[in-house]
């Protein structure tokens, strides 16, 4: 009897468990459907923003860089001094 | 007596099984807190947040949304949180050796490489802008530009962006052996001690405030909080503000914001396929970050007569000193005496600079 029990409340949870994911499912692939496509021309103009981005980034770690080198170079001539 | 037990138990019938998986949510990330040791400053309270704001006509959505329009919306925690931060990184080991920073600035590409993939599976600019910025690995970035550009997937963007900053020893690791030979592994690389002057170490926050603001206007709030933070620390005359900062403060914004993130985690915002996909896309972020940083070291070894380890690319994320540690320790795991430490911490503190001027460039592109 305890057995039974225990294989029914079990059956019970995984249906009552799949039956949210399964309509969150459904909705997922609805909302998939309608929402998400590969957009591929989209995703070739955003690589400028990838281009611009990189290259902003690299020119502006290379400015830090050239004032740390330049202000290393002042700050210890003149602790030498 | 039913009418009693109306006015009792009638909030149950408001429950939806939306609600019901968000408190499941709650607890995942209350047990990575605990249990994990996984960022608990943060997911813990985004955690309980999450539970209370998914309670049936929760009370608690209008405190909270009162304190999201206070600190979130206007960017005002992020930035009094980076104030903080910056007073406490020591960037002694990048003015040590600057050209370190340059893997930091390598170590942003899957930034840049998510704003493509996130356009090219149908999201938005704005919304691939900002869920390109998980890959800053920097909390408060990512909710300044997220919140700037109005992205609608600021929760699942905060969530995606502290998990991975936790999961950085398990997501680097693979990736940078994937790209990374056993000898490559194994280099050493001596460090050389130079005496960083005091006015080098003072003059460095304001000049790097001051460039980055000329170039990128829009950063000028995030970089410059940084480094107030950073000079408080720095100038030697202040040392009971540093603390402040750099303790009381960073605990109590620390406090307010997982709490207030958790307004955008209420079950009809939070619990979309979206959600899934922006954690899919954080993935992303943070594993091109690592492979740009590596990559970017092979590719000057190409060039340079004193090898690079390429493992220490990998530590340019802004995700300090986690990353910095994790490469260490692969270090030490393939060679016991190979002291990796110092390049990797001055590395991955270039890398919070790094983010923040990443993160500044998203804004000065998309924002108008």
């Amino acid at each position: 009897m305890m057995k039974c029990k225990y294989w029914f409340s079990l059956i019970l949870s995984a249906f009552l468990a799949l039956t949210p994911a399964l309509s969150l499912a459904e909705e997922a692939a609805q909302v998939v459907e309608t929402n998400f496509h590969i957009d591929v021309p989209a995703f070739l103009d955003s690589l400028q923003y990838m281009l611009k981005g990189l290259v902003g980034i690299f020119l502006v770690t290379g400015l830090i860089i050239l004032v740390l080198v330049i202000l290393e170079k002042v700050t210890k001539g003149k602790q030498e001094e | 007596m039913g009418e009693f037990f109306q006015s009792l138990l009638g909030n149950v019938t408001n429950l939806t099984w939306q609600m019901v998986v968000m408190w499941c949510v709650g607890g995942l990330l209350i047990y990575l807190a605990i249990k994990k040791d996984m960022e608990p400053s943060l997911l813990l309270p985004m955690g309980f947040g999450a539970i209370l704001v998914n309670l049936p006509l929760s009370g608690a959505v209008e405190t909270l949304t009162v304190l999201f329009n206070a600190g979130i919306a206007n960017e005002l925690f992020p930035l009094l949180l980076f104030i903080g931060i910056g007073a406490m990184i020591d960037f002694g080991p990048v003015l040590n050796n600057p050209k370190l920073m340059l893997f930091g600035a390598a170590a942003q590409f899957g930034i840049f490489f998510t704003l493509s993939m996130a356009r090219l599976v149908g999201f938005d600019l704005m919304d691939a802008a900002s869920i390109a910025v998980i890959g800053a690995a920097d909390g408060p970035t990512s909710i300044v530009v997220a919140n700037a550009l109005g992205s609608k997937y600021l929760g699942a963007i905060m969530v995606a962006a502290y998990s991975y900053m936790a999961l950085v020893p398990i997501v680097q690791p693979p990736v940078i052996k994937l790209l990374t030979t056993k000898k490559e592994r194994l280099m050493r690389m001596p460090y050389e001690q130079k005496n960083v002057t005091k006015t080098t170490r003072i003059l460095f926050p304001i000049v790097v405030t001051m460039l980055v603001g000329i170039i990128a206007p829009d950063a000028v709030a995030l970089i410059g909080f940084l480094m107030f933070g950073n000079l408080l620390r720095e100038c030697g005359v202040l040392n009971s503000l540093s603390e402040t900062a750099q303790k009381v403060l960073a605990n109590l914004i620390t406090l307010f914001l997982g709490m207030t993130i958790a307004v955008r985690m209420q079950a009809n915002e939070f619990l979309r396929p979206d959600t899934l996909l922006i954690m899919g896309l954080g993935l992303i972020a943070f594993i091109f970050d690592t492979a740009g940083g590596v990559m970017f070291a092979k590719l000057l070894n190409l060039f340079s007569k004193k090898k690079i380890n390429p493992m220490i690319g990998a530590c340019g994320i802004s995700a300090f000193p986690m990353s910095s540690r994790v490469v260490h320790k692969m270090g030490l795991k393939e060679d016991p005496q190979n002291f990796l430490l110092m390049h990797t911490v001055g590395v991955n503190v270039s890398g919070q600079i790094a983010s923040v001027i990443a993160g500044g460039l998203i804004l000065s592109f998309f924002l108008k």
